[in-house]
């Protein structure tokens, strides 16, 4: 029986979806079986990253209106056999389908796959409670900007009412490390103390995510950017394994603060 | 003058003025006519020499007054030109004492309230987590954090002046006592660790040092007063 993890964070345009089809990508090469939704409906992109939209037949809303069975709307990976994607239908609104149709779906699923991960739109309207139906555990994502960790709050508070949730773990996505250093935006250490969640890691802000997205490779698969380290490590904590954070540059200050966390989240 | 056998209604000099006890085991009706006759009786010894109304104390004892009771004696004082000042009793309604209970009581909260929530509590609050960016804590007493407040605590809702706010760390988007409310200042330096906040007698929301509550606060303890 699997586990399904919904990857949401109140603000658009943080990194869900990126993040979603990466630790997808990591736990993949990790020979897990994974299965990947995108509830994003009417804005669906999760496709495009993996690089899959030629591909789409039928969606999500084929499968829990009853016009196709699941297994038909599945689309295996180009590259893992193990992986695979469940779609956004592009032209229906969110509520065509229930949070109820929604789990109902994911409990399918979880009999065949070791991890099923959920890309949640933002908001906190339907989208979000369709998203977080099925979820057994949930991955905040931010940046490090103000307003992007006001809403990952929110989110968290969301969250901590639905009690089939586990507590959230958070990811801090785009960080630039010159920018921390120099107190021009926020840092780690302040992010997980407004948040007060376990961190599950960080990705630094790198171009070659973009350049990834754009080709329908994502990053993970890349073996030598820091950001397609730092999923892969996501992947293995999620899995139980302890990967110690990785520095964000050769400072050793930030390597010091690094190791401050290790010792208060083993 | 008939000779008055039963002494329903008693009246004293006091240190703290002019007291009617009034006998808590007959009837209301007939205590009503007994005060009656008194003040009709005494009206030449009770009217003050100054234009000023007189002010009495009523003790109603265990005797329990409704609102339309008070009333009705309010008026009857009225009419002879004296004031009730206050009603005092040794008993309350069940309502009243569990409104007084709940204002006095200290309820304790062990969370994080976020951004987008708003948490109401009765009488005093004692919050173990923080209160983030964004989010709101209310309340009819005091609040206490043991944490962080980065966003709006709001004390004494019901209009309760003399009560306070107190953190851990001290970092809020915005500060209301009763009816005061403060924003952080744009130049000053307004955050620090273990502050409290309170109206000062000028009527001005103030920190200061939590330290500094004790001297400032007396009846916020319980004992060692
Ligand atoms: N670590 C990163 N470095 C650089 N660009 C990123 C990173 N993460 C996400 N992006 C870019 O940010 C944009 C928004 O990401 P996306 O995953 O679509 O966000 P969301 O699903 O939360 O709306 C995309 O263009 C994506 O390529
Ligand atoms: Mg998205």
């Amino acid at each position: 029986m699997g586990e399904a993890i919904v990857v949401t964070s109140g603000k658009g345009g943080v990194g869900k979806t990126t993040t979603t089809a990466n630790i997808g990508t990591a736990l993949a090469l990790n020979n897990y079986r994974v299965c990947l939704i995108d509830t994003d409906i009417g804005l669906r992109n999760l496709d495009v990253i993996m690089g899959l939209e030629n591909r789409i037949i039928y969606d999500l809303v084929d499968v829990a209106e009853g016009s196709c069975r699941l297994q038909q709307a599945l689309i295996k990976d180009k590259r893992f056999e193990s992986l695979a994607l469940l779609p956004a239908a592009q032209t229906k609104d969110k509520d065509s389908v229930s949070p109820e149709q929604i789990k109902e779906l994911v409990d399918e699923l979880k009999q065949e796959y070791d991890y099923i991960l959920i890309d949640c739109p933002a908001g906190i309207e339907q989208g979000y409670k369709n998203a977080v139906a099925g979820a057994d555990r949930a991955i905040v994502v931010t940046t490090p900007e103000i307003s992007a960790v006001r809403d990952a709050d929110r989110i968290i508070g969301m969250l901590e009412k639905e009690t089939h949730v586990e507590p959230p773990k958070l990811v801090i996505n785009r960080i630039r490390s010159h920018m921390m250093k120099d107190g021009d935006s926020m840092d780690v250490d302040e992010i997980v103390s407004i948040l007060a969640i376990d961190l599950l890691g960080i990705i630094i802000d790198d171009d070659t995510v973009i350049k990834s997205s754009n080709s329908g490779e994502p990053v993970a698969l890349s073996p030598k950017s820091k950001a397609s380290i730092g999923y892969r490590n996501i992947a293995r904590r999620l899995t139980g394994e302890s990967v110690p954070l990785m520095s964000l540059d050769d400072n050793p200050g930030m390597f010091a603060r690094v190791k401050k966390f290790l010792g208060m989240r083993p | 003058m008939p000779r008055q056998t039963q002494h329903y209604v008693t009246l004293k000099g006091t240190k703290e003025g002019l007291r009617l006890r009034f006998d808590d085991e007959c009837s209301y009706s007939m205590l009503i006519d007994e005060l009656k006759r008194r003040l009709e009786e005494q009206k030449d010894q009770l009217s003050s020499p100054s234009r000023e109304k007189l002010q009495v104390i009523v003790d109603t004892g265990r005797r329990f007054l409704t609102d339309q009771q008070k009333q009705e004696i309010e008026s009857l004082h009225e009419s002879y030109h004296i004031q009730v000042a206050r009603f005092q009793s040794e008993v309350i309604s069940i309502e009243e004492a569990e409104a007084k209970q709940k204002a006095s009581k200290v309820t304790r909260l062990a969370k994080v309230i976020r951004s987008g929530q708003v948490q109401e509590m009765d009488g005093d609050v004692l919050l173990i987590g923080d209160v983030n960016p964004g989010a709101v804590l209310k309340a009819t007493g005091s609040i206490f954090i043991l944490g962080s407040l980065k966003g709006t605590a709001h004390a004494g809702v019901e209009g309760n002046i003399r009560a306070v706010i107190s953190a851990s760390f001290m970092d809020p988007a915005q500060l209301r006592i009763a009816h005061i409310v403060r924003e952080p200042p744009e130049e000053e330096e307004w955050r620090g660790m273990f502050e409290c906040a309170l109206v000062d007698d000028t009527g001005e929301l103030i920190l200061d040092r939590a330290q500094n509550l004790g001297s400032r606060r007396p009846e916020l303890m319980d004992e060692d007063r």
